[in-house]
């Protein structure tokens, strides 16, 4: 072996998650080599329980976006100074305020199923069943966010951040360590990463390959670092709650970090894929900078996503109060996430977990 | 537009080279192609040669070739840099005696061929004279840049004529580029447009795009003909580096030192050294490969859907990094391409092959005990010689044989039933069964008897070159056999290559087939046999079989064609029970 490729080699095995799955003939591993497997993120949607027609859950209708409820705000027949109009509905954007709006009714979903993760462990008045029979879901953006076109399944979907390839900085990369079964184990550690590397896909470049290499970035991304303890029963993976901030992308490149208080996953797991659900309380700050910053109002307006209005729901129905100020700062929400088999090559000399369980430090975004 | 359109009608060269445009270049054209005798060099003391090439007079014949899109595009980038892109591809020629680099002696020329020429003259020729280039391309600057300047141009056009030419340009064929740029310069007012179109002239001549290698007495052996210096030097540098001679060839060749042992030697050594080489040897290896056939693989894509497009271009890149890293950065065994794990992985063929990697192109070496081991576990070999949906043991095992041991499989008959392998519900389960069925019939045995023994020991990577263990639930038996030498696996398959005097045979006879040009013949026996003695004794190092063959006299002498047959008018068929 030269001297290069035994460089590279011992690089790879010193960093590099080796173990490569075992596929069973029905897609699914069992016994892990190396105890370690990764995956990357390849869809998140937001988790919201609706029907075709929406009759059921918005009986008052799907709630306006941007445009229409600046020509209700702004009426075409009064002239309007640019001060008046478009910069105050700007300003209105960026720092949202809960100044009651009667003109600009939000509609709530009154759906009494919803997906999600039950994230405090009890079960309150305003939690819900998910469609498999499970109480205690945590998805109060279920409420908030059910009505919005842009957020619903059945319609043009600005929630879907499909954007994995497209930019850098969004790759999600989670790490199962002390895997020795992946259909059953007691005591499973799930490390959170942002990955260096977009996913690859097959040759039609409609569907994430496995078998990828993600290099995780611990230079600049140890804000994304966090470590999940978990179990995992009938190949199902669930793990208690922690911190985590997710790094999200956008609108030409445009970046911003949002936090999640008390995050947990459900996935199912294969040899080759992992789906579920990521849970945890949003912090709506957060989300509103990530909104504004990553889609212009006018890619939000396809999906009749107007952030104030919004932003005012999500504070209506938020429940997750800052242990410090016990002021509401985030809502309990759910994604379904799919994610794609990968091998996480670690930098060389860096430990790969730093997190210590606490919350992560606070990002550049700046709640409001 | 117009620019190149009024000019190129004007253009002498374009003419020549329609009218040439018809004619199937063969070598018997060059019967009166002889220059006059070079500089006697017979008293030149004789260099002690490094390598010793097997004395003989052999000869080899004159070729009239057709450069090929890559050697115009190296020939351009070393003489003006790599920053001129060159990106259209010429037309196809057909792969003779196992190369194409020979089809190129029997290539014709249609009119869309000669719009593709053009169109590639005019893209180089207006990026060379841009004002972002011309400031460095051309070594002078015109007295008044909105005028003819007679001077500047006949500078710019004598120095890159001798380049792209392969030698000095004659005056008048240089007075005639010179008037046509001062003509234009004048007409549009622009010394750059004008230089622009004498440029795209030269470079669409028919004596740059065609290599014509022309004869002359060899002082050395009253009634011998050999290349002259030019021919020589043009030769060489298509061989070792796949592009036209630089300047010190071509001084080597205009002083006559390319006719001494030692000149030659010099040269030679000079060309080795160079990191043209290793373009050189790609393009070799890249002909010898069939790689050609990489521009149009495809897979299903529901079966095998980990190779991705870039999957098929790097499976190519994978084994001509590893060949050139192998024999010409280590310069080892070429034997040892058919063991070695040693080779080179980029972050698509890891997901084909299960493993990690980094961006980019990394070194990998393949564990012991891993069945990945040599070229033919390369995705390149199993991936290219199997079908878009499944592995095929016949084409991997006829590929073999065509490929790396230069023999030749008899094609089969036109009226092949293949439903019964084809259908899917019957009980052929693995290829393996599809083999023995073949092998009950009578008519098909035959064939599949010299491919499918072989073949079979590849059957554990599937039709995208993937590691299995079993075939439709059934376990893979990769037993199998390659004359005489049976094995239970790919390692077994693996060593009986490389140990297979036919490998190292097949790539000597390759080899000096590339380097002159022309198939090899029953004439040429004798010869090749001396090329594969010396090939062993020198450890089987692709460089000293390099240096074998162009120190050989074969290299420079060529037979008196004028009296002669062409050479090319009889490409010996060969087959596995002939050779």
């Amino acid at each position: 072996m030269t001297h290069q490729a035994k460089l590279l080699t011992a690089a790879l095995v010193a960093g590099t998650c080796l173990s490569a799955p075992v596929f069973a003939a029905d897609g699914t591993a069992s016994p892990v080599p190396g105890r370690t497997i990764g995956y990357v993120m390849t869809s998140e949607y937001k988790a919201i329980w609706d029907t075709p027609d929406g009759k059921l859950e918005c009986p008052q209708g799907i709630n306006n976006g941007p445009r229409e409820e600046f020509k209700i705000l702004y009426p075409e027949d009064k002239k309007w100074t640019i001060l008046e109009s478009q910069l105050e509905r700007e300003s209105e954007v960026w720092y949202p305020t809960l100044k009651p709006q009667e003109k600009l009714p939000h509609y709530e979903s009154i759906a009494k199923v919803a997906f999600g993760i039950d994230l405090n462990d009890k079960v309150d008045d305003n939690d819900y069943t998910d469609p498999d029979g499970n109480k205690g879901i945590d998805n109060q953006t279920q409420r908030a966010w059910g009505c919005t076109a842009n957020y619903r399944s059945t319609s043009y979907n600005l929630g879907a951040f499909n954007n994995w390839r497209k930019y850098a900085y969004n790759i999600i990369v989670i790490e199962l360590t002390d895997v020795d079964d992946l259909i059953n184990d007691t005591d499973v550690t799930l490390t959170t990463y942002r990955g260096m590397d977009r996913p690859m896909t097959d040759a039609t470049g409609a569907t994430y390959l496995p078998g990828g290499t993600q290099r995780v970035d611990m230079r600049f991304g140890k804000d994304f670092v966090q470590k999940f303890k978990g179990k995992i029963v009938d190949g199902v993976l669930t793990t208690e709650g922690a911190d985590y901030t997710e790094p999200s992308a956008g609108g030409g490149s445009n970046i911003a970090n949002v936090r999640y208080y008390g995050a947990r996953w459900r996935l199912s797991l294969t040899g080759e894929r992992a789906q579920g659900i990521l849970g945890g309380y949003m912090d709506i700050g957060d989300w509103n900078s990530a909104a504004n910053q990553t889609r212009s109002t006018h890619h939000q307006a396809y999906g009749q996503a107007a952030t104030p209005s919004i932003y005012r729901a999500l504070m209506r129905n938020a429940d997750y109060a800052d242990p410090k100020t016990g002021q509401m700062i985030a809502i309990s929400t759910a994604f379904k996430v799919g994610l794609t088999q990968v091998f996480v090559q670690h930098p060389v000399n860096e430990p790969a977990v730093s997190a210590n369980g606490t919350a992560p430090s606070a990002t550049s975004m700046s709640r409001d | 537009m117009n620019v190149q359109y009024v000019n190129l009608k004007n253009s002498g060269s374009l003419r020549r080279l329609m009218a040439a445009g018809v004619a199937i270049l063969a070598v018997a054209g060059l019967a009166n192609c002889s220059a006059p005798s070079a500089p006697d060099t017979a008293k030149a003391p004789a260099a002690a040669a490094s390598v010793v090439a097997p004395e003989t007079d052999d000869t080899s014949a004159r070729r009239l070739r057709l450069m090929t899109a890559e050697q115009y595009r190296n020939t351009l980038s070393y003489v003006f840099g790599p920053g001129i892109s060159i990106p259209t591809a010429f037309a196809p020629v057909q792969r003779t005696d196992g190369l194409l680099s020979v089809g190129t002696s029997f290539a014709g020329i249609t009119a869309a061929q000669m719009e593709i020429y053009q169109k590639t003259a005019a893209t180089a020729a207006q990026q060379v004279v841009d004002e972002r280039n011309r400031n460095f391309l051309v070594p002078c600057t015109p007295k008044n840049p909105q005028a003819a300047d007679d001077a500047c141009a006949r500078q710019f056009l004598a120095g890159v004529g001798r380049l792209v030419y392969r030698h000095s340009l004659d005056q008048q064929r240089l007075d005639g580029y010179v008037k046509e740029a001062g003509a234009t310069a004048t007409r549009l007012k622009d010394f750059y447009a004008g230089l622009g179109v004498a440029l795209e002239g030269v470079l669409l001549s028919p004596r740059v795009l065609m290599v014509s290698e022309r004869a002359e007495a060899d002082p050395q052996k009253p009634g011998q003909q050999r290349l002259d210096g030019h021919s020589l030097a043009t030769r060489l540098s298509f061989f070792l580096w796949n592009a036209a001679p630089d300047d010190l060839l071509l001084k080597a060749a205009e002083t006559g030192e390319l006719h001494t042992q030692k000149g030659l030697q010099k040269q030679l050594d000079r060309m080795l050294a160079s990191p043209r080489l290793e373009a050189g040897m790609r393009a070799f290896f890249d002909d010898m490969f069939h790689f050609e056939d990489f521009n149009n693989l495809a897979k299903d894509a529901a079966i095998y859907p980990v190779f991705t497009t870039t999957a098929v271009q790097d499976a190519r890149e994978q084994t001509l990094r590893t060949v050139i890293d192998q024999l010409i950065t280590k310069d080892r065994d070429y034997r040892d391409l058919f063991t070695s794990r040693e080779t080179f992985i980029s972050p698509s063929l890891a997901a084909i092959y299960k493993l990690p990697t980094s961006p980019g192109w990394s070194p990998y070496e393949f564990p012991e005990g891993s069945p990945r081991m040599g070229l033919l576990t390369h995705i390149s070999f199993l991936a290219g010689h199997s079908h878009p949906g499944r592995s095929s043991a016949t084409l991997r095992g006829k590929a073999l044989r065509e490929v790396l041991l230069c023999q030749v499989v008899p094609r089969p008959p036109a009226n092949v039933d293949f439903s019964a392998v084809e259908n899917p519900k019957g009980n052929l389960r693995t290829a393996r069964d599809r083999v023995n069925f073949h092998l009950e019939n009578p008519v098909c045995a035959g064939c599949h008897k010299i491919t499918d023994p072989m073949g079979l020991a590849l059957e554990n990577f599937d039709g995208a070159g993937q590691y299995r263990e079993t075939e439709r639930g059934v376990a893979i038996d990769a037993t199998g056999s390659l004359d005489g030498k049976s094995f239970t696996d790919v390692k077994g398959l693996a060593q009986a290559m490389h140990d297979h005097p036919a490998v190292t045979s097949c790539i000597v006879k390759r080899v000096y087939a590339y380097g002159t040009g022309s198939p090899t013949t029953g004439a040429d026996r004798q010869m090749l046999q001396g090329l594969d003695k010396n090939f062993a004794a020198n450890g089987y190092r692709l460089r000293e079989l390099l240096k074998t063959v162009v120190m050989s006299s074969a290299f420079s002498k060529v037979a008196d064609q004028s009296s002669a047959p062409a050479k090319a008018a009889s490409v010996s068929p060969s087959s596995v029970s002939a050779e």
